[in-house]
């Protein structure tokens, strides 16, 4: 794998150069932004103290409405530079004189523009001052006082900026070069002895590096590395012999291993399953005769019940724990694994498995000879355990339960059905039955999930089947599986 | 009940249910306005028990930069920020909002789920929502996006009577984006006109359910679009007038797409669209204010509905008030109505003659100012729901049948002052022609309680308290349960400008309790005690 | 010169229209040169400051002004002077013909019918705080306070320093600079 290398000098010059830059960028800006400041300031104070003066000298003629008189004093801007015109009103702001040097601005007639809010950009600014004597405002004054000072002082300050980061920058350069390379090079050398050392194999070069920090510390200890290495090198060679002979050894014994290991897999997980089955009967015991000691409870004591839920608890994290189990044994397995399957007796089986759980009630079994049918038998397990278990629960509120099951067989298909007498339901529903969401009874009457029978459909169209159900309400309800028959 | 963002309703559209979760952004909230009661008449379908109307935060009031972030128990972290910026000259604004939260919610595995999972039970919340808004003048282009991914194994039983443990994802995401503005063409009068786009849709990657054998994957798209004009007038000076019409167009999924794998390990792959139905509504109402003189205030009101699947509904109310200077009193009377959805008219065999399912109720309210600080408010109603969705009588479909009744009472008692404030609230329902004179899902009596203590401006502390009454679960193996005191507490300081802490501790007795919605109680426990941490920050 | 009065009727007509309509302006011009001149001492009084013993300080008593002579003004300074004050007082005109009745005023208006009476009217203002205005010729140099005239058909004034020094009232410096310096 070859990395994109860029240099530690190139970093550390990258660095160095991008510290100069924004300590630059820093202070210029600073002092650029209290520059204009500093105008703006003085450029307002300047302008308060003509528009004062102006208005001083206005009040006479203004009393005695001489506009032409007014019109000599305000004429007398022309030799100061920064104010650009000045407007007179009277109290209701239309105007009466006026001395303008820039036929750009446009003063108003009516009512005075007030340019407080006016941008960074904007040519003038006005300065508005009453002409007042004796606490009778006469009328009001208004200044155009040019921005040029600002720009003025802000091109200046670039172009002073711009003169001075070039200095800095060449100065800079030259410092950064001669620094960086007292960090650098002996980086760069010890990298060199590697190099040489990896590309001859020659154990016996070591490098040179006496700076007093970790670099020469880190050159030490690659000395005494190398040193290790050529002893092992030596000793290396006399094992790889060994090695080889060894190895030959190695691989008749692996043949034999796997061939052994396969079988054992195949055993290991047949155990697992029929282990975890064994082990669910005695649980079920457990927690059967748990419940009937509980309802036999003469009278309500605590303790008692303690110790029962805590039987309880225990049971219940068996079941769990067994489950595990279970799924461990089918872990990763996602192709169907096809056999003919003596499906009478995994029925059989399943039957006894809810043994427990059915004692006291009274269910008949008739159970008719079916063939074998070609599958997956770990899914077809799974299959007619959902429709066995759901035989059973639907008929949970009958007095005696009748459960039947049996095969019809045609030339090409084998179709098993399983007949309760149990709450059964309304034949206008049958297709909706195998969907996913739709739960026929609510968890009031009977509990379950929503995809039992959705699951059992699909596993049935994998082995390329098909499911059907009939059923009438509280007369009882039959599930219909067909298989195709194993072509020859 | 019928929740709206912006005045926009985020229902889900195929269920027409609300979803609860955290996926909703309440640091860009700017308030939150609700509406008590059976509010049809202005608000149209699900608004039966009330409305709440979140509206986010606008630019030119909230304006900056602002940061909210916690982390807690469960692997609990969220991060919020915010940005809104408002021009005052041409009064334009704009607003951004982004959340996202995780959580792995609380403990599941062995005796705190009752042990149907062992501890490495995978639950989980994962919440994106994105909110912007601009704003020119009254003219405002708003979008709300919510996506909320869960876990869902905890939910479903899918082998037997066990649950299985595995990766399932529930992924839904909740888009609405509108263009509202408002024309004034006098003094009194004003138009709001608002056109919208609703989607509530289940991601195709969704997993909904995992078996021994398989995992099934499911998606189901829906949208909406719609627009609207309401009007409000001042009449007269005694006589205001609110009305509007309507009209929508919605897409929704018929059923789900779904495909399955061929084991509990593998992913199958995505699913097919759907088949889309297509509904058209209109809608009209108008309602009257008149005040008859200065503190009696008499209102009536009417709505008509019209959708290609239901035909029409009406609903109207009446509502007369007094007011006072220390109290006030309101007789109202009000209709509501929940419209069926395609959830509802394909189960089972299907019903497409399904009907909404109507409230009808009458109040009588009234709040006193005791002292300055006291305030009591109570409220006595009586409610009768028609054409309530049961299943029919062979189970197949849903039909309109059940009417149910009841009578309630509600008073609450609040103590307003400086540093300290207080409330306290009870709450009792009687449904008097049921057996038991309970109703599956609803505790009979509630009662919450809290306190707030300001000593200063650094310092805000808070203790809630909440109990829910026994309450019936139409479960076999779980017919009751049992009541619950949940309690609350929540400290935060105000450190240097700007910066806000908090610590929250939710369920400080880590108390059971259960919301089951008439399943098994088992997978619907209540979150465990979690502890958060966390800062506001707001910069300007 | 001889020329013909030939005309027919209508040009006499015209020509009668025509002094009429030039008489009347002369008139109106000269009353609206009255006009200013009445609003001036208004505005003379503003930049004038009495000494603080003479009656001028005390805002019960009206503020006085007299027209010393033949009156030019018409009705026009009781006109001005029924709603505007003078120092914060309000004003009375009194028409003066017995020069006794001087010594009531503050300010005094000498108009031109007492030409040759200037220097005996200004012996009665001696040493008391009353301000003379006059638009005689030359009255000026005879030691009115403020003089004024027309230049150029507008109304100028000119201030005369000793008077005011003379009659211990104090007139403020911008008055004296916009005042025209000779008349």
């Amino acid at each position: 794998m070859t990395k994109h290398i860029v240099s530690i000098k190139t970093k550390l010059r990258r660095l160095m150069l991008l510290l100069v830059a924004i300590e630059l960028v820093i202070s210029l800006s600073l002092h650029l932004i209290t520059d204009i400041g500093k105008v703006q300031n003085r450029l307002q104070s300047q302008s308060i103290l003509y528009a004062e003066l102006l208005s001083e000298y206005c009040i006479a003629p203004m009393t005695f409405n001489d506009s032409a008189a007014v019109y000599d004093i305000i004429k007398k801007v022309e030799v100061i530079p920064k104010l650009l015109a000045v407007a007179v009103y009277t109290n209701t702001e239309e105007l009466i004189t006026l001395y303008s040097k820039d036929s750009l601005i446009v003063i108003p007639r009516k009512g005075i523009e007030n340019t407080n809010n006016s941008g960074i950009f904007s040519k003038y600014f006005t300065k508005t001052q009453t002409i007042v004597y004796n606490n009778i405002q006469l009328g009001i004054i208004c200044l155009y006082v040019s921005k040029q000072e600002i720009k003025e002082s802000i091109i200046n300050d670039i172009r002073w900026s711009f003169f001075v980061s070039i200095i800095i920058a060449i100065v800079g350069i030259i410092l950064i070069e001669i620094f960086q390379r007292k960090i650098s090079n002996p980086i760069i050398d010890l990298l060199e002895t590697i190099k040489t050392i990896s590309s001859t194999k020659n154990f016996n070069i070591r490098t040179q590096s006496n700076t007093n920090d970790e670099i020469g510390v880190l050159a030490e200890k690659f000395n005494e590395f190398i040193e290790q290495i050529q002893k092992k090198q030596a000793a290396e060679i006399i094992a790889k012999q060994e090695i080889e002979n060894l190895n030959k050894e190695l691989e008749e014994r692996v043949k034999q291993r796997t061939l052994q290991l396969e079988q054992s897999n195949k055993d290991l997980e047949s155990f697992a399953y029929s282990v975890s089955h064994d082990l669910r009967a005695p649980i079920r015991h457990i927690d059967g005769f748990t419940k009937m000691l509980e309802s036999k409870l003469p009278e309500k004591n605590e303790q008692i019940q303690h110790y029962i839920d805590k039987i309880h608890e225990s049971s219940k994290n068996m079941q769990n724990l067994i489950s595990d189990l279970l799924s461990y044994s089918r872990i990763g397995r996602q192709e169907l694994q096809m056999d003919m399957i003596h499906i009478q007796s995994v029925i059989e089986e399943i039957i006894e498995t809810y043994q427990q759980d059915t004692q006291d009630r009274s269910i008949e079994w008739i159970i008719h000879n079916i063939p074998k049918i070609y599958g997956d038998i770990r899914l077809i397990r799974l299959a007619f355990e959902n429709l066995i278990s759901n035989a059973i629960k639907y008929t949970s509120k009958k007095e005696h339960a009748i459960i039947e099951i049996g095969c019809n067989i045609t030339p090409e298909t084998i179709e098993i059905f399983i007949q309760d007498n149990g709450v059964g339901f309304d034949q206008t529903f049958a297709d909706k039955l195998f969907g996913v969401f739709q739960r026929l009874h609510s968890d009031k009457d009977f509990q379950g999930t929503g995809i039992g029978l959705a699951n059992v459909k699909r596993i049935i169209q994998r082995h390329g089947g098909s499911v059907r159900a009939e059923g009438k309400e509280n007369e009882g309800a039959t599930f219909y599986v067909t298989f195709p028959k194993k072509k020859k | 009940m019928l929740l709206l963002i912006d005045g926009i309703q985020i229902n889900e559209l195929n269920s027409g249910g609300f979803y609860g979760g955290a996926q909703y952004n309440l640091d860009n909230v700017e308030r939150i306005e609700i509406v008590y009661g059976p509010a049809s008449v202005v608000y149209g379908t699900n608004a039966v028990s009330g409305v709440v109307n979140i509206i986010t935060k606008k630019p030119v009031t909230s304006q900056g930069l602002d940061v909210h972030a916690h982390t807690g128990t469960f692997n609990t972290k969220k991060i919020q920020t915010g940005y809104g910026y408002y021009n005052a000259q041409q009064d334009v604004g704009v607003r951004v909002s982004a959340q996202k939260k995780y959580t792995e919610k609380g403990n599941f595995g062995g005796s705190q789920g009752l042990f149907n999972w062992s501890d490495s039970v995978y639950n989980f919340e994962n919440d994106i929502s994105v909110d912007a808004k601009i704003t020119y003048k009254s003219l405002t282009f708003g979008t709300n996006y919510l996506q909320k991914q869960s876990s869902v194994n905890l939910y479903y039983r899918t082998v037997g009577t066990a649950f299985k443990e595995g990766e399932s994802l529930w992924n839904i995401g909740f888009l609405n984006s509108y263009i509202t503005y408002d024309i004034k063409p006098t003094a009194k009068t004003i138009f709001t006109h608002n056109t919208y786009y609703r989607n509530t849709t289940l991601y195709p990657n969704t997993i909904a359910y995992i078996t021994d054998t398989a995992q099934l994957r499911c998606f189901r798209p829906n949208y909406l679009i719609g627009t609207e004009l309401i009007g409000k007038q001042q009449i007269t000076d005694n006589l205001k007038c609110i009305n509007g019409i309507a009209l929508e167009h919605e897409n929704l999924a018929k059923t789900y797409g779904e495909t399955w794998s061929n084991s509990s390990e593998e992913t199958p792959p995505r699913p097919p669209k759907p088949p889309l139905l297509q509904n058209y509504s209109a809608n009209a109402f108008v309602q009257f204010s008149y005040t008859i003189f200065d503190q009696l205030e008499f209102t009536a009101g009417n709505r008509f509905d019209y959708n290609s699947s239901y035909k029409f509904v009406y609903t109207p109310n009446g509502s007369i008030m007094f007011h006072a200077n220390r109290y006030n009193i309101k007789l109202l009377y009000m209709e509501a109505f929940r419209a069926p959805k395609p959830w509802d008219y394909n189960w089972g065999v299907g019903n497409s003659h399904l009907q909404p399912e109507e409230i009808h109720s009458l109040e009588l309210n009234s709040n006193f100012s005791i002292t300055p600080h006291l305030l009591f408010e109570t409220s006595v109603y009586k409610n009768r729901m028609y054409n309530m969705l049961v299943k029919n009588k062979t189970n197949t479909a849903w039909t309109n049948a059940d009417t149910i009744n009841l009578i309630g009472i509600e008073t609450e008692l609040q103590y307003l002052r400086k540093v300290y404030q207080a409330y306290i609230n009870y709450t009792y329902t009687y449904f008097y022609d049921k057996p038991d004179n309970r109703i599956e899902e609803i505790a009979p009596h509630t009662c919450n309680a809290g306190i707030t203590f300001t000593p200063n401006s650094y310092i805000t502390a808070t203790i809630r308290c909440n109990y829910i009454s026994e309450k019936l679960n139409a479960n076999s193996l779980y017919p009751i349960i049992d009541d619950a005191l949940i309690c609350n507490t929540k400290i935060s300081f105000n450190s240097q400008q700007n910066i806000q802490w908090f610590v929250d501790v939710r369920n400080i007795f880590n108390t059971e309790y259960y919301h089951s919605s008439n399943r098994n109680v088992t997978a619907y426990r209540q979150p465990q005690r979690t502890i958060l941490l966390g800062l506001t920050w707001h910069l300007e | 010169m001889a020329f013909r009065i030939n005309m027919n009727s209508t040009y006499k007509y015209i020509l009668v229209l025509f002094v009429a309509i030039s008489l009347w302006q002369q008139t109106t011009a000269q009353t609206q040169e009255y006009v200013i001149k009445a609003v001036f001492i208004e505005r003379f009084a503003r930049f004038i400051e009495w000494p603080i013993t003479s009656k001028v300080s005390d805002t019960e008593k009206p503020f006085i002004i007299g027209v010393v002579g033949i009156n030019p003004f018409g009705s026009e300074l009781e006109k001005l002077y029924k709603n505007q004050t003078i120092k914060n007082k309000s004003v009375i005109i009194i028409y003066i013909l017995d020069y006794k009745q001087i010594e009531r005023c503050d300010m005094i208006y000498i108009s031109k019918s007492e030409q040759t009476k200037v220097p005996l009217i200004l012996e009665y203002c001696q040493n008391k705080p009353i301000i003379t205005i006059s638009d005689i010729e030359k009255s000026l140099e005879m030691g009115v306070h403020i003089a004024m005239g027309m230049q150029q058909n507008k109304v100028v004034f000119a201030i005369n320093d000793k008077a005011f020094e003379k009659s211990q009232c104090k007139v403020d410096y911008r008055l004296k600079q916009y005042a025209t310096q000779l008349q």
